[in-house]
């Protein structure tokens, strides 16, 4: 199983850099590539991101992986907006499609903003531990605590539902194996015995990760984290 | 190993629902340096002594000072994590990243190490632990023995004086075991750590300095492996069974082919069988 959110270790300016700013970042980052018009502004940002990738010291292969995971769509996208952008002259039709040079254009530079803020996205989550993106979300969410906003807990769940992502979906795999085992396969069957199967699966998985979030709190706990870092002790805090 | 008490724990007494006291009255002594291990059968309070060590709950009624630092202190709670370090018994549910080097480096962090600060500290604990260059792994695609190694080295990160362990081998293969076994051994000697080993495993007890014994919230017997461990009764009265190499000593003692004082552990067996 490969590392969920895909976090590179490594030591760049950017791995270096705070979360927030890199959210920040990457919301601007996002609007001037949606800002995009002509082929020296496209040329202009696919250096920038260029840059960015070099000093992210990620690796292409790991910046460029979701592209190809999205390649079909990103296919898609040029073809419906070569084939249905009807302003122009077609270069060729065949009945409602017609395919403009107009249309080939916007098609590649949509596609083009897609990819660039794809790799921005995957710059972020290669150099930010899930973690610390929480921490990131929390200081951002920081005015809305001020109006008595629980972000605090709410980025702790966001963090601790994250990373039991992988055990949970390896353990729902063992309790299915188990479950066609024991009472026969999921797949072919009727509508509602699968629905209760998977009823039947959901309550030992939630049952766990209750658990796991309970010991996971008190691991970190023990490991130094404060909830809250302006009170000195969680010591207070009952067992519960 | 001094003479210096860097845990004292006097009548340190828990409950978590009102009237049935989980821990009444536990009291126990350990010098800087010393390996002791805690026995006693399932719900005997051990786990919820390790947490007063670390102080994860609010004492309700004793003392309890660890490296000189009350755990009632709420100020200093956070000083005392430092000083006790926990590892617990499923590897998985104590990691915060999916990155070994990130979770090891989770500890210092928290305890205000600067970012270059706290990885170098996280690539010097994985080497402690016999993990060196293991920081870009994935946890979930190591062992249980190499994960409590990462588990071990995340606690190790911070530099602590007193490292718990509850029952941290009980669900990893007798291979792993030996490697955080062996791991374990290294921090002592390194670094001069004290620990504290919660276990079920009484060949792991028989290599503690002292064994402890816990029955109904109380400590009711301590000593050296070769006498707390040899004694049938006090541990059958705390629902355990002596180690394998007790067992088999006192077979051969009933059938007249060996007398003496039983050995602990398989080479002070061999040593007595060859002599
Ligand atoms: N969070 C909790 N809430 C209520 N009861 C608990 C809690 N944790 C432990 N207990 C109870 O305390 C008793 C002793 O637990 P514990 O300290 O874990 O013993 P041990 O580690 O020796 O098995 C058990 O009977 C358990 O049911
Ligand atoms: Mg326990």
């Amino acid at each position: 199983m490969r590392t969920f959110g895909g976090y590179v270790w490594a030591d760049s300016p950017l791995h270096r850099a705070p979360a927030a700013a890199k959210l920040v970042g990457l919301v601007v980052g996002a609007a001037l590539v949606l800002a995009v018009r002509g082929p020296i502004t496209l040329a202009a940002a696919l250096v920038a991101v260029a840059v960015l990738g070099v000093v992210s010291r990620v690796g292409w292969r790991r910046l460029l992986a979701p592209l190809w995971g999205m390649r079909w769509f990103l296919l898609v996208i040029v073809a419906l907006n070569a084939l249905l952008f009807s302003v122009s002259e077609p270069l060729f039709s065949l009945g409602p499609l017609r395919l403009t040079l107009p249309g080939i254009e916007r098609g590649l530079l949509i596609a083009a903003r897609t990819c660039l803020i794809v790799v921005l996205g995957a710059m972020l989550t290669a150099t930010t531990t899930p973690q610390q993106v929480v921490h990131g979300v929390r200081e951002l969410l920081k005015p809305l605590a001020r109006l008595g906003v629980p972000t605090e807990t709410a980025a702790l769940a966001v963090g601790v539902t994250v990373q039991f992502v992988p055990t949970l979906l390896r353990e729902s795999r063992q309790l299915m194996r188990a479950q066609e085992l024991r009472c026969g396969g999921f797949a072919a069957r009727g509508i509602m015995r699968r629905a209760v199967s998977y009823v039947r699966l959901l309550v030992p998985v939630f049952v766990c990760a209750v658990r796991r979030a309970d010991e996971l709190s008190r691991a970190m706990e023990a490991r130094g984290y404060r909830v809250d870092r302006r009170r000195g002790a969680t010591g207070e805090r009952g067992c519960s | 190993m001094t003479d210096e008490r860097i845990v004292e724990a006097r009548g340190v007494t828990h409950a978590y629902v009102p009237g049935r006291p989980t821990l009444s009255g536990a009291s126990l002594d350990v010098r800087r340096g010393e390996f002791v291990a805690i026995v006693g059968e399932n719900g005997s309070g051990k786990t919820t002594l390790a947490r007063h060590l670390n102080a994860l709950i609010p004492l309700q009624a004793g003392e309890l000072t660890v490296a000189g630092i009350d755990a009632a202190d709420h100020g200093r709670v956070w000083e005392l994590r430092r000083i006790c370090g926990m590892v617990f018994q499923n590897p998985e549910n104590q990691f915060v990243s999916s990155v070994v080097g990130e979770d090891v480096a989770f500890g210092p962090r928290n305890f205000g190490a600067s970012e270059g600060a706290a990885r170098r500290v996280a690539l010097e604990a994985l080497a402690s632990v016999g993990l060196p260059g293991f920081e870009r792994r994935d946890v979930h695609e190591l062992s249980g023995g190499q994960q409590q190694r990462v588990a071990l080295a995340g606690v190790l990160a911070s530099e602590p004086d007193v490292i718990v362990l509850d029952e941290a081998t009980s669900m990893i293969d007798p291979r792993g075991r030996d490697e955080l076994v062996a791991a374990v051994r290294r921090a002592r000697v390194e670094r001069g750590a004290t620990i504290i080993w919660i276990t079920h495993d009484m060949e792991l007890a028989a290599r503690a300095d002292r064994v402890v014994v816990m029955r109904a919230g109380e400590v009711v017997a301590e000593g050296a492996p070769e006498r707390v461990l040899t004694d049938r009764e006090l541990l059958s009265s705390a629902g355990l069974e002596p180690p394998l190499v007790v067992r088999t000593w006192g077979e051969l003692v009933r059938r007249g082919v060996a007398s003496g004082p039983a050995p602990v552990t398989v080479e002070g067996l061999v040593s007595l069988l060859c002599s």
